[in-house]
């Protein structure tokens, strides 16, 4: 299958500025790609040039097989796009500047808007000046899908938006995935990546340091893990397992901050003590992100 | 509708009423002009500096009617249209990269080369228009006021002005289309602009300077006096 997103040695220069170096990405239909970093990292850079409005120094990119900068035209046909500097008409109502770009897209199923504005709970009647962030923000969204794209990009898509209308958002771009478009999400906020997102792709001073499904990346967590066993273990059980950060036996419950696999772990463990029950937390993406930056850093 | 259209209808509406209210401004204060031109001793023109009649325009052979179409269109209501287009030509690509919309509006399926055609195409529309509607008015204001316009080539003044000062429309588009900067357009189309409208009014006045004129594309608004000898073809070729 011809992948949605591909950019090789990708890279944009400001000057002395190196605001993106050498991204090389492949992204496949159907999937959220949760683009991560803060703020300054260069995504907005990487999306500027993905949408052809700024040339790459160097490198190229394709989305759905097209050339971004010289299928520019006719790729804008089949893509969603929300910028993170969201501005748009003061004196248009959300409705007119819905009809507006859909005129310019062609191919606008209205029906659709509807539920799109029933689902975000947008005010479309009113002058967008005269709309709160997270009003105008909805209207962004609307219009950013309200052509079914195949390829949607989302730069912070988040900002301004309450919790229920967060999470019909993500409901969107899930159900936009499951239907096999892709979703290029770019984002600073782990909770909204973590949540949607398939894959994720983690930049950091214009370079890529990490590109990973959310399933490996959370088996880089660090969990909290609580074993119960028969009897109060020996500390020596637990040595010479790679990953374990934390270790406190009170009696025969052990309190365990573990970075690896629970395969890895519990082999050792069953196989020196007799485990009654085990509970875990769950790995956040925020210590992984942090660890990334922290191990990056180093 | 197809993506060809969407953004010339859109400068049409968001500019329309910009453009009415200049031309209806323009409109009312020709007929008042005349109004008050009709009762002038025609004399009293004598008395003022040549270089003052040079710049708004009045010849020696002035009459009510050409005073009043000199005076009030070929001054008031060039610099009136030459900054509305100047306006308008800034707003299409340079005042949207300044509003910050260009970017999503260019996240449709349209290019730049394309922006910039319709909102030309938006831009002549409307001075088309606004073309009709004075023409209108220098036709029916001197039948109501009784002036006498026999001889007078009004269609082809009118279209003479109009031709001239939408070059400053265009211009203000090529720049700003170019640099993306809307306050620079509009201060290097209207420093033009101004300049042009002295330096046409007030070089003639010197000796040996008035060919330099020409260099000037408020020169070809009134080259060839088109109210009196029709439209100068050679002059609208240069616009």
């Amino acid at each position: 299958m011809e992948s949605a997103l591909v950019t090789s040695g990708l890279s944009k220069n400001f000057g002395e500025l190196a605001a993106l170096v050498d991204l090389n990405l492949s992204v496949e239909p159907g999937v959220v790609f949760g683009f991560l970093g803060p703020n300054g990292a260069g995504k907005t850079t990487a999306i500027r040039v993905l949408m052809d409005q700024i040339r790459a120094s160097s490198g190229t990119a394709s989305i759905l097989g097209l050339d971004t900068h010289r299928n520019s035209v006719a790729l804008r046909h089949r893509i969603g796009y929300l910028p993170s500097d969201l501005t748009l008409y003061p004196n248009m109502t959300g409705t007119d500047l819905v009809k507006f770009f859909a005129n310019l897209r062609g191919g606008v199923d209205l029906h659709y808007v509807r539920v799109l504005r029933e689902r975000l709970d947008a005010q479309m009647s009113k002058k967008i000046g005269d709309l709160s962030s997270g009003n105008r923000q909805k209207i962004g969204i609307i219009q950013a899908f309200m052509n079914k794209p195949e390829f949607v990009i989302l730069d912070e898509p988040s900002a301004g938006l309450d919790p229920l209308i967060q999470r019909e958002l993500q409901g969107l771009m899930r159900e936009t995935a499951d239907l096999g478009g892709t979703i290029f999400l770019s984002s600073h906020t782990l909770s909204e990546v973590q949540r949607v997102a398939d894959q994720v792709g983690i930049i950091r001073n214009g370079k890529l340091i990490a590109l990973e499904s959310i399933a490996s990346l959370r088996a880089k967590g660090i969990r909290k893990i609580e074993l119960e066993l028969a009897s109060e273990p020996a500390e020596s059980v637990f040595e010479g397992i790679v990953g374990i950060r934390s270790l406190l036996i009170e009696h025969n419950r052990v309190f365990i901050s573990y970075e690896g696999t629970m395969e890895t772990l519990l082999s050792v463990v069953m196989s020196k003590c007799d485990l009654l029950d085990i509970s875990t937390n769950e790995a956040d993406l925020e210590e992984v992100f942090l660890t990334y930056y922290h191990d990056e850093s180093s | 509708m197809s993506a060809i259209g969407a953004v010339y209808i859109r400068t049409l509406t968001s500019r329309s009423r910009a453009v009415a209210m200049g031309v209806m401004g323009l409109s009312v204060l020709f007929t008042f002009g005349m109004l008050v031109y009709r009762g002038v001793d025609m004399s009293v023109f004598d008395q003022l500096p040549e270089s003052l009649l040079s710049i708004i325009g009045i010849g020696p052979d002035a009459d009510v009617a050409s005073l009043a179409y000199n005076a009030i269109f070929s001054t008031y209501g060039a610099l009136v249209l030459g900054g509305m287009a100047i306006m308008i030509g800034a707003g299409s690509v340079a005042g949207r990269e300044r509003d910050g919309t260009i970017g999503l509006l260019l996240a449709n399926p349209i290019s730049r080369g394309r922006l910039v055609l319709e909102s030309a195409l938006a831009l002549i529309t409307l001075y088309v228009v606004a073309a009709v509607v004075l023409l209108g008015i220098g036709l029916l204001a001197p039948q109501v006021l009784d002036v006498s316009i026999t001889g007078l080539s009004v269609s082809a003044f009118i279209t003479q002005l109009v031709v001239g000062t939408l070059f400053y429309g265009f211009l203000a588009l090529a720049i700003g289309s170019w640099t993306g900067k809307a306050q620079a357009t509009i201060g290097i189309s209207a420093g033009v602009l101004v300049i042009s409208f002295l330096g046409s009014g007030l070089l003639p006045l010197i000796s040996g300077w008035e060919e330099v004129t020409r260099i000037f594309p408020w020169y070809y608004i009134s080259a060839g006096d088109p109210l009196r000898n029709g439209i100068d073809i050679g002059a609208v070729a240069i616009l």
